[in-house]
């Protein structure tokens, strides 16, 4: 019995030597299948979501965020476009908050509870545990958006559009203009794009 | 204004086409004199390409409400007084327009005292222009060696002592 439990308890110290040690994947490329989409997060209502019950018959809209980045609050006003935007096109939409050395801080569930409530969300914003989905995808930034269609392959991703800090003086929607072509079957070009933003705070 | 001194003395046609070039003042980061200047992705390769054979480059694209960015500051500024000879730290800063102030009195404080830049650019263009690696977030750093060959390129916080060794490296490769 001993030796059971000793070999137990090694076992379990391996497994959390290697989700310690997991490595940030590189950023999902474009036709590629979404990763971990049944990963188990929690959103602001206390609900637990995966991709996988997000995504709707045309699709998910995933976008990496978080409750103090100046590159995201400047663009709340395009989150909420989106949202219709997604929801007129039968589009999920998730905001996942990867943070998590902010946990205890200024990216707690209590803390995005009143983000959300403060700029208004109509979608669904949660949790990333360990920064474990922001690891799958190879998100690195915030805002950092990733557009899958209805098979769940990659079809965008990169920046919101080509003015993240300011809405007037916006060119180039990147992303409208992915779910637009998505939804009318038409190539998306630029298929992927960058913009600066705040990088994610893993632990 | 020494760098503003060190121009005026040397008023040869070549100079002044440097000048309009604004390499001059980038040329003479390292004589005391702060001053922030606007840069774009072309000037950015411009200005690496200035150093070329003449010292090793480490670009730090930075903001003031990035916290890893703010803490490893300092560190970057202790490597350039440490290895002033060998190194020239490029600072850009990719705060806000309007918040130009802030980042001023930021400098300041850090006691910099050379001059560093204000990125002023759409992201794409200046992103690939620092390097098809960054993805954009932030802190993210290049260093060069001497003859231009890239030796490190990173996003997210660094030690003292992780640029250092970089720095190093960039320094003994001719």
């Amino acid at each position: 019995m001993k030796i059971i439990t000793m070999l137990l308890t090694a076992l379990s110290l391996v497994f959390v030597s290697i989700t310690a040690t997991a490595a940030v994947s590189p950023e999902l490329a474009i036709g590629n299948s979404a990763p971990s989409v049944d990963l188990k997060l929690t959103d602001i209502s206390g609900k637990v979501v995966s991709l996988s019950d997000v995504k709707k018959e045309n699709g998910l809209l995933v976008i990496f965020s978080c409750n103090t980045c100046p590159y995201v609050i400047a663009c709340e006003d395009r989150y909420l476009q989106l949202s219709a935007l997604c929801k007129s096109n039968k589009i999920g939409l998730i905001l996942v908050n990867s943070n998590e050395a902010k946990r205890d801080g200024d990216d707690s569930i209590a803390e995005m509870k009143a983000h959300a409530k403060k700029y208004k969300y109509n979608f669904t914003y949660a949790e990333d545990p360990n920064s474990m989905l922001a690891d799958a995808f190879g998100a690195t930034r915030t805002p950092h958006v990733f557009l899958f269609d209805k098979d769940m392959k990659l079809q965008y991703r990169g920046a919101v559009d080509d003015s993240v800090i300011d809405a007037s003086k916006v060119e180039k929607s990147f992303t409208v203009n992915a779910i637009t072509a998505l939804v009318a079957g038409k190539e998306i070009s630029p298929a992927s794009t960058k913009s600066i933003g705040c990088g994610i705070k893993r632990k | 204004m020494q760098c503003y001194n060190f121009v005026n003395t040397h008023n040869s046609p070549i100079m002044r086409c440097l000048l309009s070039c604004g390499l001059v003042i980038s040329i003479a980061m390292n004589v005391g004199a702060q001053s922030l200047e606007d840069i774009d992705g072309e000037k950015l390769k411009t200005l690496v390409a200035s150093y070329k054979n003449k010292s090793a480059v480490l670009v730090n694209v930075w903001a003031t409400w990035c916290a890893p960015c703010v803490k490893e500051f300092p560190e970057i500024v202790k490597l350039q007084k440490a290895l002033k000879d060998e190194l020239q730290v490029i600072f850009i800063s990719a705060d806000f327009p309007g918040s130009k102030s802030d980042v001023e009195e930021f400098l300041s404080k850090q006691n910099v005292g050379w001059t560093t830049y204000f990125k002023n650019d759409n992201d794409q263009r200046f992103i690939n222009a620092l390097s098809e690696k960054w993805t954009g977030a932030l802190p993210a750093t290049l260093i060069l060696a001497k003859d231009g060959s890239e030796v490190k390129f990173t996003e997210g916080l660094l030690t003292y002592e992780e640029f250092e060794k970089y720095a190093k490296i960039a320094i003994s490769t001719e």
